[in-house]
C-alpha cells in the first residue's frame, strides 16, 4: 500500500505506507483518517528536504522502533552515528527541522548528534561562523556572561 | 546555512550531546543560544568538595537560580557552605542593608522571626516567612532537591524546604552524617508529604535524624486545612493517598515502641512501589524493641502496589506472616518429636546415643517445617506483587522467608543477596510477640516432651526464624521459577549442596559413615533449578573438587541448561575452564544464541592455553562481547604473569568477535564459611 505526500512546493511523492509511517506525524494522520487515497499535505517541508527524508526512511524501513535510552555520559552519546547516517547528514541541516516536524525520532537524533559534533571543541566565534550566526551581545555583556559562568571551565 | 530559526527545544536537544565546557562556549554565541545553553548549564547543579567549581559557582547561582531543576549539595568539613548562601538561593533572602551585611552566619538568623524556627514549632502551622524576607526570584521549577552530609542547623533546613517556592518537587533526599551539628534533625514526614503534593521519591538517611511522632489526628486530617493542597486521588472510604512511589527510610522508627506508628504512616502511601530500608548504624536489638511483623503487615495492608524492596544493614523485615500455632495444631510435630531413635543406630552409638538422639529429632522437626513451608501451610505473603528484592550487607533474611519466597512469590524476577545474613542470635530470638500473646490466651495445655526437644518444639510453634543455610538457598532455587536475575555474592556453594541426593536420612549428615552406601549406589546429578527457562543473569560461586573432573563437567552442563542466559558471573568459583573438564557442557542448550557477557571466568590454572580459550569462546558464542578472566593477582603482577597474559596481545585474540577480553583480579577468597 502506498501513500502520497505533498511537499510545500506542491510536488507529489509516492511512498510505501510502511516507509511513510516512520514519521509518527504521518502515522497518526493515517490512523485518524483511516483508509483513504487522498494525498497528505506537508506544508512545512520542501521537496528537496522531503526527498532526503524519504531516502532516510527507505534506508531504515526495517529498523526496530527505537526505545529511547538515557545514557549517563552525554559526551559518549554523539559518537555512535552509523556510517551511512553520517554521510547522509553531511548534506543539509534543514533535515533536523523536518525531522522535528514529521516526528521521526531517530532522524532527529542523528541530526542533533551531527550538529553537536560540529560544535565540539570550537570557540564561540568558530561556531558563529559555522552556522552563520550574528553576535548580538555587546562586548560588556559578553565579558559579564563569561565571568559569571567561568565556574563551568572546571570539571 | 542558518540555524537561527531552530526552535529552542530542538537546539536544547543538540546541546544535550555536549560537555559542560562546550556548553560554556555556546552561552557566548548569541542571546538566543545563551538562553538555551544556560538553562542546560544550570539545570543540574551539584555542590560538593569533589567539584572544584563549587565555590566559584555560588555567586552565579544567585542570579541564575530560576534555572535550577535539580539541586544537590553535600556539605562537610572540606566543603562548608554558609547557610545564608543557601537561603539566598532558595528563599531569595537578602540580609538588611547596612551594618549587618558582613555578619557571620551565627548572627544572620536573627533576621528571621522566631516563627521560622520549626524545629521547636509545634508543627500545627506551616512556617511562613514574612514577605520582606522572601524574594520573588526563588527557583520555581525545581524538581529535585538533595542535601547529603553535615548541616549546622535543622531549623534552617526546614525554612528552606518548607518555603521552596515550588510545587513541582518530585524528588527529595535528606541525609545527615556525623558532623559539627549539636542536635539531630527532626523530620516531619507528614509535613513533607503535605508540602509537596507531587513528591514521588523521598529518601531519608544518615545517622543524625529522628522522626517526629505522628498521631492519629495529624495523619488523618491535613495539618492545616487552609494551606494543604488538594489531591485529586481521593478514594471514597479510604484516607487521602499521597503520590509517593519510592521511599527510603530507617526502619527503627516503625518497628520500635517509640516513634510513629507504621500503620498511621503507611495507610496513606497506597501508591508506593519501591521501598529501600536502611539501618545506618548496626545496633543490637532486643526482641522488645524490634517488631518486624508490624512493618510487614502495615505494608501488606496499605501498599498493595509494592514491587521493589531493598534492604541494607541489620533490618529485620519479614516477608511472610508465619502464624503462631496453638498446641492442638502441632500434634504431628509433637508426635514426630516423640518418635524413637532408630534402634540399630542406637546400638552402634552406645554412650553417645542420647545426645545424638536429640540432634536427630531436631533435624527431623526442621525438615517437617520446611515441608510445611513448601506446602504453603500457615504462611501468608506480605508482598504478593514483589518483583525485586535486593539484600545488601548485614541483612537478616531468614530461612523461612527465603523458602517461602521460592513458592509464594509468583512475580519475583530479581533476587540479589550480597552477603550471608547476620548471626542467628539476632534473627532466632524474634517472633511475633503480639500474636503469641493472643494465641496463648486461648491455647490449651502444653504437652510433655523429652528435655532438649521441648525447646525445639516451642521454637517451631512460635515460628521463630533462623538464618538460611546453603541447603535453604538450594531449596529456594529448586522452586522459584519466575527468576530472571539471580545474584549471590559471598562464599562459594560446595558441590555437595548442589547435587541432587536421593533421600538421605538426616542421621547420615551427623554420621557420614552411614552415607557411604548411598553414595556408592549412584552417580550424582545436579538437580535442575526452576528458573532454567527464564534466567538471564546469574552470579554464583561454585566450589568443586580440583581432583575430580566429573564434578566440573556436571557444573558446566548445569550452566549450559540456562537457555536464555545473557550474563554469567562466576564469582569466586574454582571451576576449571577447560574442555577436558567438560567446559563444552556450556553448549548443551541454546545459550550460545544469547550469552553476551562472561565475568570472572576462572583462569588461574597453569596448564591451559589462554589464547585457545578465548578463541573457543569467540567461536562458540557469537554474541559474546565481554570476557573477563579471573587470574590470581600474583600471576599477573609477578614474573610469571607475563607468560599467562601474553595471549591478550595475540593478533587473533585482538581480532576475534569479542570486543573486550581482559584480566580481572581474582577476588580474595571468602573464608568466612
Amino acid at each position: 500500500m502506498t501513500v502520497i505526500l505533498v511537499s510545500s512546493d506542491n510536488q507529489d511523492f509516492k511512498v510505501d505506507k510502511e516507509v511513510a509511517e516512520r514519521s509518527i506525524l504521518i502515522k497518526n494522520m493515517l490512523e485518524d483518517v483511516g483508509e483513504s487515497d487522498s494525498p497528505i499535505p506537508l506544508p512545512n517541508v520542501t521537496a528537496a528536504v522531503l526527498t532526503k527524508v524519504i531516502e532516510y526512511c527507505e534506508h531504515h524501513r526495517n529498523d526496530p522502533v527505537q526505545v529511547p535510552e538515557e545514557t549517563d555520559d552525554p559526551r559518549k552519546r554523539s559518537n555512535d552515528i552509523e556510517e551511512w547516517d553520517m554521510k547522509f547528514m553531511q548534506v543539509d541541516h534543514e533535515i533536523i527541522l523536518a525531522a522535528n516536524y514529521l516526528d521521526i525520532k531517530p532522524l532527529l537524533d542523528v541530526g542533533c548528534k551531527t550538529v553537536a559534533n560540529i560544535i565540539k571543541g570550537k570557540t564561540p566565534e568558530e561556531i558563529r561562523k559555522a552556522f552563520n550566526i550574528v553576535n548580538d551581545f555587546t562586548p560588556e555583556e559578553e565579558a559579564q556572561i563569561k565571568k559569571e559562568n567561568e565556574w563551568a571551565e572546571d570539571r | 546555512m542558518n540555524e537561527i530559526d531552530l526552535p529552542p527545544e530542538t537546539l536544547d536537544l543538540i546541546l544535550s550531546h555536549l560537555s559542560q565546557q562546550d556548553l560554556l562556549q555556546c552561552t557566548l554565541i548569541s542571546r538566543f543560544w545563551n538562553g538555551v545553553a544556560e538553562a542546560r548549564l544550570y539545570s543540574n547543579i551539584t555542590l560538593s568538595r569533589w567539584k572544584t567549581s563549587s565555590f566559584r559557582l555560588l555567586p552565579a547561582l544567585k542570579t541564575r537560580k530560576h534555572l535550577l531543576r535539580r539541586f544537590e549539595v553535600q556539605p562537610d568539613q572540606q566543603f562548608r557552605i554558609r547557610e545564608t548562601d543557601l537561603l539566598d538561593i532558595f528563599l531569595d533572602y537578602r540580609p538588611f542593608e547596612g551594618k549587618h551585611r558582613n555578619s557571620s552566619s551565627e548572627n544572620s538568623y536573627r533576621y528571621l522571626p522566631p516563627s521560622m524556627n520549626c524545629f521547636e514549632d509545634d508543627t500545627k502551622t506551616r512556617p511562613a516567612l514574612p514577605m520582606t524576607v522572601l524574594g520573588p526570584n526563588r527557583p520555581r521549577a525545581l524538581t529535585h532537591f538533595s542535601i547529603v552530609g553535615e548541616f549546622e542547623s535543622g531549623w534552617m533546613l526546614d525554612s528552606i524546604i518548607f518555603n521552596l517556592a515550588t510545587s513541582t518537587l518530585t524528588s527529595l533526599k535528606i541525609e545527615f552524617y556525623f558532623g559539627p551539628s549539636y542536635q539531630s534533625y527532626g523530620i516531619d514526614l507528614v509535613k513533607i508529604l503535605e508540602t509537596f503534593p507531587y513528591l514521588k521519591d523521598l529518601s531519608i538517611g544518615g545517622y543524625k535524624h529522628w522522626y517526629k511522632p505522628l498521631t492519629e489526628t495529624e495523619a488523618g486530617e491535613p495539618l492545616s486545612r487552609k494551606s494543604a493542597p488538594t489531591i485529586s486521588t481521593t478514594i471514597s472510604g479510604t484516607k487521602r493517598q499521597y503520590r509517593l512511589e519510592s521511599l527510603t527510610f530507617e526502619p527503627k522508627t516503625f518497628m520500635g515502641p517509640r516513634g510513629p506508628d507504621a500503620h498511621v504512616f503507611f495507610e496513606r502511601l497506597g501508591n508506593l512501589k519501591r521501598i529501600q530500608v536502611n539501618a545506618a548504624l548496626p545496633y543490637c536489638p532486643s526482641p522488645q524493641d524490634v517488631r518486624p511483623w508490624k512493618l510487614g503487615r502495615a505494608l501488606q495492608l496499605y501498599c498493595p502496589k509494592l514491587e521493589n524492596i531493598g534492604v541494607n544493614g541489620p533490618v529485620a523485615l519479614w516477608f511472610f506472616d508465619l502464624a503462631i500455632l496453638p498446641y492442638d495444631k502441632i500434634r504431628h510435630i509433637v508426635s514426630l518429636a516423640q518418635e524413637s531413635f532408630p534402634l540399630n543406630v542406637s546400638e552402634q552409638l552406645g554412650e553417645f546415643a542420647p545426645r545424638l538422639d536429640a540432634i536427630y529429632r531436631a533435624l527431623r522437626l526442621q525438615e517437617q517445617m520446611v515441608d510445611e513451608l513448601l506446602e504453603r501451610k500457615y504462611s501468608e505473603p506480605y508482598f504478593p506483587h514483589l518483583t525485586t528484592l535486593v539484600l545488601e550487607k548485614n541483612h537478616c533474611l531468614s530461612a523461612q522467608d527465603l523458602i517461602s519466597l521460592g513458592v509464594q512469590a509468583p512475580f519475583l524476577t530479581r533476587l540479589e543477596i550480597n552477603q550471608w545474613p547476620v548471626s542467628d542470635e539476632y534473627i532466632g530470638c524474634l517472633y511475633d510477640t503480639d500474636a503469641a500473646a493472643a494465641t496463648a490466651a486461648k491455647s490449651n495445655v502444653r504437652p510433655l516432651l523429652p528435655t532438649g526437644i521441648s525447646e525445639v518444639v516451642e521454637d517451631i510453634r512460635l515460628r521463630k526464624r533462623r538464618v538460611f543455610s546453603q541447603i535453604d538457598l538450594m531449596i529456594f532455587l529448586h522452586h522459584c521459577s519466575s527468576l530472571r536475575h539471580f545474584s549471590m555474592t559471598g562464599p562459594n556453594i560446595p558441590f555437595q549442596e548442589i547435587i541432587d541426593r536421593a533421600f538421605v536420612p538426616p542421621i547420615s549428615i551427623l554420621l557420614p559413615a552411614f552415607n557411604d552406601e548411598a553414595a556408592e549406589t549412584g552417580t550424582p546429578t545436579i538437580r535442575s533449578w526452576a528458573c532454567e527457562e527464564r534466567l538471564e543473569t546469574l552470579k554464583f560461586g561454585f566450589e568443586v573438587s580440583a581432583c575430580d573432573p566429573k564434578e566440573h563437567e556436571l557444573v558446566w552442563k548445569h550452566l549450559g541448561r540456562f537457555r536464555k542466559l545473557r550474563s554469567l558471573h562466576l564469582g569466586q568459583s574454582d571451576l576449571f575452564s577447560a574442555l577436558s573438564y567438560g567446559m563444552e557442557g556450556l553448549l548443551e542448550g541454546e545459550m550460545s544464541e544469547t550469552l553476551e557477557e562472561i565475568r570472572s571466568l576462572p583462569g588461574w590454572w597453569k596448564t591451559k592455553d589462554g589464547r585457545e580459550l578465548v578463541l573457543w569462546f569467540a567461536w562458540s558464542f557469537p554474541k559474546l562481547r565481554v570476557l573477563g578472566l579471573a587470574y590470581d593477582k600474583w600471576h599477573v603482577d609477578g614474573k610469571r604473569g607475563k607468560i599467562y597474559c601474553a595471549f591478550l596481545q595475540d593478533e587473533e585474540v585482538k581480532r576475534c568477535s569479542i570486543d573486550r577480553v581482559f584480566i580481572e583480579d581474582a577476588p580474595v577468597k571468602d573464608t568466612l564459611w
